[in-house]
């Protein structure tokens, strides 16, 4: 089999705290080629955000303990590497833009300046070269008059401007993969669509493959080429995004699509949230951890934990009650709507 | 920033009335206050002469009166032969000495500020220092030392640490050694010790409280910081830990003590009628305790009147000086 | 080996049917749309806020040790006429028969802490000093309490112009080591007046401003709590929603740093004793006896340490419950 770009080999970061063991990332696998976009999607606490983290090497251990699998980068073990060329990977290989714009940008430096460290850092340049790219970079990423706007400082940006300035900066050292999570919650809606749009072309430009975490289908609807779908610490589906959006198998994913507002159909479809909150994810018990929440639910999901089986042409869902006779999705009654 | 400071020494303008008007209140109306025995000190004043010296100083006139005549006494630039001219503010003279305050206090005011040099460069050494190791060292041997003995150091009379720390490094082991070593216990010049020696037991007595506050503010900022999203994306971007330690959470950790320690100034003057007391420092503090101890007044009230002055100018200084420390109020739009 | 799957749209059964035919109802018991397949745990909050805080602080070993280290000073302190005249003679007054024999001894026996430099017993005069810096901690800080809480809850209600005013005399007061102040006020005094009431009113009447500030900034936050606009919906007048709704929950950090401020007046008391403006001899207290034995320092330090060792211990059990009691009440000081 050809080698991949990257390759998640079922990775477990679990984290050790007084109040027991919480099994934040269980077993997740896939894998991602350069230029493609893989879109990784869940509620909160799902553990989408962690396995990014864990990949990075951002996640505090102790608490964390990485208690099995392995990421492997161009081949190479990430987990087994040293600190210190994990540190060469971070920023330069692999990069990430976070969440919030607002916060994740120092206050105290000038936006040029932390645009420039990671060039200063991984391709040894000089801080008048690096510099001279921060400006470049700023124009790449949109921002306008680049020369005077890179010795601002972030707090003269909004927030749209800013996520453009994490978006360059991650894009400083021309990374193979970069990793965004939730790259537009925090912004406006116009805003959002703008940033999808830079990422798209930037992806295009530059060829890098992209890890999107988000909890919004529609974003992953119309960047990503494949999905996965994540509950409680694990993967529940798995496959390209026309498989998963068109022939979604899994419990938990149809209630994703009923959850979201749909425009392209037609039929005046009621919007159903799915009952009920995410698992604690402390000392989990053995079992199909959705099944709480989950309408379809029979006593074999409570026996066992659900491995993930192929269902189709490169997809794959973990739920007991695939392949049962009659089990297959239905117009449920939607009592909770408003919420 | 303009706008920041002017809103600063706006500001500043309540804060110096208020201070003057309660000088002045505490000096003329508190329950017990005698504006003219006071003058005289221990002995009473002849009834006659009481009564001549009210006309004379116009204690007879109504409050806002004397308290103008006090502002005007106090500013250092005044109107003699209907020019004005720079004179110095007038804080009185002292009973026995019947020297003016304003000369008493340029013969102490260098020595007090020489010792709170010394403290401040300790404080900040070691404060910051503490506070880093404890920080970075979290829940380590060094953490809970430097937790406890910041503790200990915060529920010290300052009094009472000069005290043991003469006892110990200049009885105790002077006796241990036999005479070999020790250090001077008193802040007056000696010709055993180099000038500098005399400084260390008063520096560190003055500096205790102050230094323990740092390494606590400094400690608890460190941790805050290294909890902002800002690291994290340090941390991506590929720095090492020292890197993210020293480039990014340092800077942000260090405003708010180096806040602190500018504004810790005014505290260090209070502390340093206790040290200077303690170690006999012929600095401003221990001339306020000699003068409470003679009931020399005028030299007590024109002291602390100085004391109140100099803290007051230097909030000032670190307030505007803040503006220039931080990016988010020196290029406005911060909202704060 | 792919399992057979069924397209989405193929059946259209009622959820009950489903839930009939997948024997749920079997699992749960009773039927109805979408039963609870599993009861997760529902915690019953039977504990009250206080409850809650008394049982995290008796799990804080340090404020523990603190408050009965406290509890022991106050005993000694409230009982000491009872025991200590009688066990170590009277440690106020100067027996002149004896006093030159007695002076200056060591520890032992019949002294626990040696004799002063009037042959007076120093633990008894410890214990005795205890009374005077508990009694200025306690009462200087209830001033500081009643008088900032009046303040800050007349500057949080009411807002404009009162607040303006309270706030900028706050200011003036926050910019200067109140030690300053007090004296100034305290040296104003002629020497028959000094003693415990001023050191007592200086304190308490200088320290209120931050209790004020608390206050204030607790009422503001608990102000906007839908509760309280719900309690003015209803018609309750301002003192009522004041004493029912805002003051309990702005009361935490109010306990916290009146614990920790009670230390602060014990300091503060020492340091004024110390420069002669607090209690005048032959009253006793910790600073005064500092001051008044350090011509001793060389011949018998004890006479020093043991005052100081006082006001430390002291001192520090109330800067450690404070933090206790913050922990156990969980508030965040940011003033």
């Amino acid at each position: 089999m050809a080698e991949h770009l990257l390759e998640v080999d079922d990775l477990r970061m679990h984290f050790h705290t007084r109040d027991g063991v919480v099994k934040a990332v269980d077993g997740v696998t896939y894998t991602l080629d350069a230029g493609e976009t893989l879109g990784v999607v869940g509620e909160s606490g799902s553990g989408k955000s962690v396995h990014a983290l864990t990949m990075m090497g951002l996640v505090p251990m102790p608490p964390g303990r990485i208690e099995g699998g392995d990421v492997r980068f161009k081949g190479r073990s990430l987990l087994a590497l040293p600190d210190e060329e994990r540190r060469r990977i971070r920023g330069n290989e692999i990069a990430m833009i976070f969440q919030d714009p607002m916060t994740s940008l120092n206050p105290v430096y000038r936006v040029g300046r932390q645009l420039a460290e990671p060039l200063m850092i991984h391709k040894g340049m000089s801080k008048k070269d690096a510099w001279a790219r921060a400006v470049e970079l700023l124009r790449l990423v949109g921002i306008p008059h680049p020369e005077s706007r890179v010795r601002d400082y972030p707090h003269q940006f909004s927030g749209g401007m800013r996520q453009r300035v994490m978006i360059a900066m991650a894009l400083a050292c021309d990374p193979d993969i970069l990793i965004a999570d939730e790259p537009t919650t925090a912004l406006d809606v116009t805003i959002q669509a703008q940033i999808m749009e830079l990422m798209q072309e930037l992806q295009q430009r530059t060829n890098s493959a992209i890890i999107m975490i988000t909890h919004d289908l529609g974003v992953v609807a119309d960047m990503a080429d494949r999905v996965l779908v994540m509950y409680a610490g694990r993967p529940v589906e798995y496959g390209s995004t026309d498989e998963v959006f068109y022939r979604p198998k899994h419990p938990y994913t149809w209630g994703l699509m009923d959850s979201i507002p749909r425009h392209d159909v037609t039929t005046k479809g009621e919007l159903c949230p799915i009952k009920g909150q995410p698992p604690s994810l402390i000392d989990a018990p053995e079992r199909c951890s959705f099944a709480p929440r989950c309408p379809y639910a029979t006593t074999v999901c409570l026996e066992s934990v659900p491995v993930l089986r192929t269902v189709g042409e490169g997809h794959l869902a973990s739920c007991h009650r695939i392949g049962e006779e009659g089990f297959s999705r239905i117009e449920l009654p939607c009592a909770g709507v408003g919420a | 920033m303009l706008q920041y400071i002017t809103k600063r020494i706006v500001q500043f303008v309540p804060v110096f009335f208020g201070v003057t008007l309660a000088l002045f209140l505490i000096a003329n109306y508190m329950p017990g206050a005698d504006p003219i025995q006071m003058r005289f000190g221990e002995r009473t004043p002849p009834p006659e002469i009481k009564a001549a010296l009210i006309k004379q100083y116009g204690l007879d006139r109504p409050w806002y009166v004397q308290y103008g005549k006090y502002l005007v006494a106090l500013s250092p630039v005044k109107s003699v032969n209907g020019s004005l001219q720079w004179t110095g503010p007038d804080l009185g003279t002292s009973i026995y000495t019947g020297r003016p305050v304003t000369t008493i206090l340029a013969e102490t005011y260098p020595h007090t500020i020489r010792l709170a040099l010394v403290a401040i460069m300790i404080e900040i050494v070691v404060g910051i220092g503490a506070g880093v190791i404890s920080a970075v060292k979290q829940y380590s041997i060094w953490d809970v030392l430097v937790t406890l003995s910041t503790s200990i150091l915060v529920s010290l009379p300052v009094f009472w640490l000069g005290l043991m720390l003469q006892y110990f490094f200049g009885i105790w082991l002077k006796g241990a050694t036999g005479g070999a070593f020790y250090l001077p216990i008193s802040g007056a010049s000696s010709p055993f010790f180099p000038d500098w020696v005399h400084m260390i037991l008063p520096g560190i007595t003055l500096a205790s409280v102050s230094t323990a506050y740092a390494a606590r503010i400094m400690r608890s900022q460190l941790l805050e910081v290294t909890t902002q999203d800002y690291i994290r994306t340090a941390r991506a971007k590929g720095l090492s830990e020292r890197g993210v330690l020293w480039r990014h959470a340092m800077k942000n950790a260090l405003i708010p003590v180096v806040t602190f320690i500018g504004l810790d100034l005014g505290a260090m003057f209070a502390g340093a009628v206790l040290t200077e007391t303690v170690f006999n420092w012929p600095g401003v503090g221990s001339t306020i305790s000699r003068a409470i101890f003679q009931r020399d007044f005028p030299i007590v009230f024109g002291s602390v009147t100085a004391m109140l002055f100099a803290v007051m100018i230097i909030n000032l200084i670190v307030d505007v000086s803040y503006a220039f420390l931080d990016p988010r109020i020196r290029y406005g739009g911060a909202g704060e | 080996m792919a399992g057979r799957v069924n397209d989405v749209d193929t059946e259209k059964r009622t959820h009950e049917q489903q839930l009939i035919r997948d024997g749920v109802h079997d699992v749960a018991g009773q039927p109805g749309p979408m039963p609870p397949l599993i009861e997760e745990h529902v915690q019953h909050q039977t504990r009250t806020l206080w409850g809650d805080a008394w049982y995290r602080l008796r799990r804080n070993r340090l404020a523990l040790v603190a408050l009965i280290w406290i509890a022991i000073v106050a005993l000694a302190a409230v009982t000491a006429d009872l025991w200590v005249p009688r066990m170590f003679g009277d440690p106020l007054t100067i027996n002149t028969q004896t006093a030159s024999a007695e002076r200056l001894q060591g520890p032992s026996w019949e002294h626990p802490f040696g004799t002063d430099d009037l042959g007076r017993d120093l633990f008894g005069r410890v214990v005795y000093g205890a009374r005077v810096s508990l009694t200025v901690g306690v009462l200087a800080t209830l001033i500081s309490v009643l008088v900032g809480v009046a303040l800050g809850a007349v500057s949080g209600f009411y807002g404009k112009f009162l607040d303006a005013l309270i706030m900028r005399t706050t200011d003036i007061f926050l910019a200067f080591p109140y030690i300053l102040f007090s004296i100034l006020i305290l040296a104003v005094l002629p020497p028959e007046m000094r003693g415990i009431v001023p050191v007592i009113l200086a304190i308490g009447l200088l320290g209120w401003p931050t209790f004020a500030r608390l206050f204030r900034s607790s009422v503001l936050s608990v102000k906007e709590n839908d509760y309280v606009a719900a309690g003015r919906a209803l018609g309750a007048s301002d003192a009522r929603l004041m004493f029912r709704h805002i003051a309990p929950n702005a009361i935490a950090p109010i306990i916290v740093y009146a614990t920790m401020s009670i230390g602060g007046a014990i300091l503060t008391e020492a340091a004024l004793s110390f420069l002669g403006l607090g209690v005048q001899p032959p009253g006793v207290s910790w600073g005064q006896m500092i001051e008044s034995s350090r011509g001793y320092l060389v011949t018998q330090p004890l006479l020093v340490a043991w005052p100081g060792l006082a006001i430390l211990s002291t001192v520090l059990a109330f800067t450690l419950l404070g933090d206790g009691v913050r922990d156990a009440l969980d508030v965040k000081m940011k003033d």
